[in-house]
């Protein structure tokens, strides 16, 4: 019997019998949720885990935890999808994405832990869960729909004319009845038509954007998966619960309206509405808006309605273009360029790349009509909504570049013959496995380090505040950052169990190579493997190191993440287990790899991470990139490093003692036995030795 | 500090308000801090004029969502001028405007502000120019 916080099942789908089944979630709890218990699942159905990701023997497990549904504030509402990766370059990793929303309570409510989804439907389908009743039905006129109306579509078949009234989805004293619409997980036109670079999309603005899920969804012929779920979360503790609640209130902007402070900006204490849409025509009106359970509320609703609930690089994709066509100012361009974004359900990231790379290739006459690359898109109109619309069309519909540019750009740039030097001058930003550039992995190493190690962006600013924007923003207006570099380094030493080590945030030109900086590494990976892709804390409020309104400034990490789940759960986890169980999970990851292929050779950034220096005003990435560490004279200070690149065989070098750190062998980056099965992972070390690919110890 | 330029000569003009190649153009950074930083290609006087901009540092750091930083490495600006479109009284203006300063808060208005002084001459320059070309149209 599952304990509490979990629902006690989760969903099966078979689409290639078409049938359903429900798999006993308390063989899985060890792994806390979301990612762990995904990959959990995955190895154990994925019968070949080297098969691509539009194969239909992949395996796609989207995955609640038991947080989720019960009003721990934010991680009540992410959902953690894991399966193999089509948008991963050049292998197909195993991969995984998130989104925020709504769909994983739901899931809980309707009594579900997670849904997992083998085989391919010979037809289009949809599914539809309402509590413990899950049909597959024909997706005769849902499939063709972007993903807004579709959703709408599916609210209207699942709800009737019922909509925002009550609705019973059958007798139950506690439950039974809603007011509420299905939480629905659709694809758009990209997904149907195979992108490698497809999102899933969930109500307006959420969307798991990396790895190209959206594509798995259509390669099985499944349009959306629909739930609505009138049951609720059993909590251990109630009254903890709500105890931590409240005490989490002061650490946010909410508990201090009157007394705010504007300094060193912990995530967690941010302004509600922040990371919404805020350019787009001056005075728009807009909200707050948040997912299920969570105070934060970081993204938007405007009164039109437009790019609702979008949240950074969202429409940040477009925004440099819409300003620059317009004088400087952003326009109702933004807006929907966002929303179409959206409909299709394209990943804002390689949009906003491509158009990067194209431009480059377009103004050095590569790209254009009757060019060496021919193609009709008007790259000179770039900037209005009817260049988004035409680009974003011509990868849906595979025309034009559009063909190429739909199997994602690493493999669009290989195509043309251009990847190898492209990623070399860094015109096609693509740092990490085909993922775009996101954090500077020649600065700010923990990024990219983590993004190689594993299989795509890392996409967590855990440590990204403390080290990198709030001493460069303060360089640039030529004062001294909130926090010291020495007073950081021992906050963090004292913060960062079980490694406890200051120099974990040397980021100096030797510090980078450190064993230091591989204990950093480790920490992050398997932090976030567990407390943010399995238990779903969300990376707008966590990691919370240094919060200007916690006692002495610190924050809530290894104080609160293990406190709900307790309080949740019922279980008495301390935070260096939860660490524990991160570092296995991460463990269980790098078997995956190390069967679809992986071997430290290939672990490499892309080449403008050793090439490319600073030259001010001509190359990428270059400003003021102010990280702490011992720079100069055994001293802490910050430093700009922008214009640094890395050694290729000091971070050889460094790998081995990652490797090492991790119980991995150096020579391959194989995990070796004795790992393994200190974390309890014997059969995977048996399944790992019998393919020859265990680690010597 | 407010300096005023003196009017370009039409060729001047015609020449900053002019699109230039990809090899001449200027490389800033949009900033955010969610985000990340991306390179914003500038292929015209007109948009670099534009691009300048950070805003307060509360706003930045409390991560307002439309808070950015426009950057442009003003030693890189200064070449691009002087050299790409010849305009050696604009280069010696920002760095009379820039001497002494060092935090880019404290450059971002002088500069942006001689960039669109000279923007608006050329504009009125080439308005002129063509005004007198064509009498006929002219209104």
């Amino acid at each position: 019997m599952a304990s509490k916080g979990f629902a006690g099942s989760i969903l099966q789908i078979d689409l290639t019998t078409k049938t359903v089944s429900a798999i006993d979630t308390s063989k899985y709890e060890e792994w806390g949720g979301g990612n762990g218990m995904g990959a959990a699942l995955f190895w154990d159905l994925c019968e070949d885990k080297t098969v691509g990701g539009l194969d239909e023997g992949n395996v796609i497990c989207l995955m609640a935890s038991p947080l989720c549904g019960s009003n721990v504030p934010a991680a009540s509402g992410r959902t953690e999808v894991v399966g193999i990766a089509p948008q991963a370059y050049p292998v197909e990793w195993f991969g995984r994405g998130n989104m925020g929303g709504r769909f994983s309570a739901m899931l809980k409510y309707a009594g579900w832990d997670g849904v997992v989804v083998l085989g391919k439907s010979e037809t289009p389908v949809w599914v539809d869960v309402r509590d413990g009743d899950v049909q597959i039905r024909d997706a005769d006129g849902v499939w063709g729909l972007d993903a807004y109306a579709a959703q709408e579509e599916i609210w209207r078949r699942v709800l009737g004319d019922d909509s925002g009234n009550w609705v019973s989805l059958g007798r139950k004293r506690d439950s039974g009845r809603t007011t509420q619409k299905p939480a629905v997980v659709t694809i758009g036109g990209a997904g149907e038509s195979l992108s490698r670079t497809a999102t899933l999309q969930h109500d307006a603005g959420n969307a798991v954007g990396q790895g190209g899920f959206g594509a798995v969804f259509g390669s099985k012929n499944l349009k959306a998966i629909s739930v609505i779920g009138t049951g609720s979360v059993t909590i251990a503790d109630p009254m903890e619960l709500l105890r931590l609640r409240t005490w989490t209130h002061e650490y946010s902007i909410k508990g201090h309206w009157d007394s705010r402070v504007a300094e060193l900006g912990s995530l967690y204490a941010a302004e509600p509405g922040s990371g919404g849409n805020g350019y787009g025509p001056a005075g728009t009106p807009s909200a707050p808006q948040g997912c299920t359970g969570c105070f934060r509320s970081c993204r938007r609703r405007v009164e039109s309605g437009a790019s609702n609930g979008s949240h950074c690089v969202d429409y940040l994709f477009y925004q440099s273009w819409d300003m620059a066509a317009n004088g400087g100012v952003g326009t109702q361009t933004l807006f929907d360029a966002t929303d179409y974004l959206q409909r299709s359900g394209i990943n804002a990231y390689e949009v906003e790349a491509g158009f990067l790379w194209l431009t480059k290739l377009y103004q050095q006459g590569i790209v254009g009509p009757g060019k060496t690359i021919p193609s009709d898109l008007p790259f000179d109109t770039i900037g209005t909504t009817a260049f988004a619309k035409v680009y974003m069309d011509a990868l849906i519909n595979r025309t034009d570049i559009g063909a190429d540019l739909a199997e994602g750009l690493a493999r669009c740039a290989e195509k043309w013959g251009r990847y190898a030097e492209d990623t070399k001058t860094g015109i096609l930003p693509l740092a990490y496995w085909g993922t775009p550039h996101h954090y500077d992995g020649r600065a700010e190493v923990e990024w990219g380090y983590g993004s190689i190690l594993g299989e795509r962006d890392i996409n967590e600013h855990d440590f990204n505040i403390l080290v990198y924007w709030s001493p460069s923003v303060a360089a640039l207006y030529g004062i001294e950052p909130p926090i010291s570099a020495k007073d950081l380094s021992e906050m963090m030493g004292e913060m960062l169990v079980p490694y406890c080590d200051p120099k974990m945030m040397d980021y100096s030109d030797e510090g980078i190579y450190s064993e230091s900086m591989a204990k950093l590494v480790a920490w992050h990976r398997h932090y976030a493997r567990y407390y943010k892709e399995s238990l779903l804390y969300c990376d707008y409020g966590y990691g919370d190191f240094r919060n200007q309104y916690g006692p002495n400034e610190r924050g809530l990490t290894g104080q609160a993440e293990h406190a709900f789940f307790n309080a949740v759960t019922g279980a008495s986890m301390t935070f260096e287990d939860g660490m524990e169980i991160g570092r296995k999970i991460w463990n269980l990851n790098r078997a995956i790899w190390v069967i679809q292929g992986r071997h430290r050779d290939m672990e490499v950034l892309t080449d403008y991470h050793y090439e490319v220096g600073c030259v001010p005003g001509y190359t990428t990435y270059e400003a003021p990139y102010c990280v702490p560490g011992l720079h100069e004279n055994g001293e802490w200070s910050y430093k700009s490093v922008a214009g640094r690149t890395l050694d290729r065989a000091k971070f050889e070098e460094w790998k081995s003692k990652y490797y090492a750190l991790e119980g991995w062998d150096t020579a391959t980056g194989y995990p070796t036995r004795a790992t393994l099965e200190g974390l309890g992972l014997d059969y995977v070390a048996d399944e790992l030795e019998g393919r020859g690919l265990i680690g010597a110890a | 500090m407010s300096i005023e330029l003196a009017p370009p000569s039409e060729e001047l003009a015609r020449k900053i308000m002019t699109r230039v190649s990809d090899a001449e153009s200027l490389t800033g950074l949009q900033m955010h801090r969610t985000r990340g930083s991306v390179p914003a290609y500038m292929y015209s006087f007109e948009t670099a004029a534009n691009f300048m901009h950070i805003d307060s540092y509360e706003d930045l750091v409390e991560t307002k969502s439309n808070a950015h930083i426009g950057y442009i490495d003003v030693e890189a600006l200064k070449a691009w001028v002087g050299g790409v479109f010849g305009d050696s009284e604009l280069a010696d203006a920002i760095a009379q405007a820039t001497e002494g300063v060092t935090a880019y808060v404290n450059m971002v208005e002088p500069v942006r502000g001689l960039l669109q002084q000279r923007l608006a001459q050329c504009r009125e320059v080439v308005a002129a120019a063509e005004a007198a070309a064509n009498p006929s149209t002219a209104g």
